[in-house]
């Protein structure tokens, strides 16, 4: 199958599976309480594009750095399509803490409190993977980077996204009890 | 610049920048901007502002020349 396991593509389908029973569940529950994801506003619009533009740009430089690395130097760091995934990674992080530092990640309806804990989670559930190939050793191989490196990737993305919202959410108190 | 005549409106109902907010279907960090002067609303936005406290544009927004 291509070079993985069967194992690898239930993890996949699991993973996914979870994924989707989490949102419907976090949907149903919002509902049940009448409320509505809502809409961005119109400053919270005018920051996601700044946002995107951001990501989209540390995208082009990771992806045109790694080329350069890879293609003119030939200096492989990673097996094939893990550096993209790693490009990927940094570029969807530059655009949450982006949106989250310009309040404009959660919609006027959301409170970003209850997403802590699902942010938590994720951080959480990246622990056993990353943990379980750093005792297997199997971040490296052949002196490439494996394609095991990206839970501690998600690991890392997460915690940052975590850390953020916590000191967002903290400079917002403080603004309140300003105003 | 910051919008103190807006502050002073909304103190006049003795709105929190929540309420103003939730009135107007914006986040209160918009409110809290516009009242700093880090951003400038759309007129939409303005007038939406206006009818919620019972103001005008003029009292809201026009800045007196210095």
């Amino acid at each position: 199958m291509n070079g993985k396991s069967l194992e690898w593509y239930v993890g996949f389908a699991v993973g996914m599976l979870i994924v989707i029973v989490v949102i419907a569940l976090i949907r149903g529950l919002a509902r049940r309480r009448g409320e509505t994801p809502g809409e961005y506003d119109e400053r919270q619009q005018a920051n996601r594009g700044v946002a995107n533009q951001r990501a989209y740009m540390t995208l082009l430089v990771t992806l045109m750095i790694n080329a350069v690395v890879c293609g003119v130097l030939e200096q492989q760091w990673a097996k094939p399509g893990v550096d993209t995934f790693v490009c990927i990674f940094i570029s969807i992080g530059v655009f949450i803490v982006n949106c989250i530092m310009h309040d404009a990640y959660f919609t006027v309806n959301q409170a970003p409190r209850r997403y802590l804990w699902i942010i938590g989670v994720v951080v959480a559930c990246q622990i056993p993977a990353t943990v379980m190939h750093a005792v297997e050793g199997s971040f490296v191989e052949d002196g490439l980077l494996t394609v095991h490196i990206l839970p501690p990737c998600c690991l890392i993305l997460f915690g940052i996204v975590l850390i953020t919202l916590l000191i967002k959410l903290r400079r917002d108190k403080a603004e309140e009890c300003e105003e | 610049m910051k919008n103190l005549k807006l502050k002073a409106a909304r103190a006049a109902k003795d709105w929190s920048q929540q309420q103003l907010a939730d009135a107007v279907g914006v986040s209160r960090q918009t409110i809290n901007a516009i009242e700093k002067g880090d951003y400038n609303p759309t007129i939409k936005l303005c007038l939406a502002i206006c009818r919620a406290l019972e103001c005008t544009l003029d009292q809201l927004f026009w800045e007196d020349e210095v």
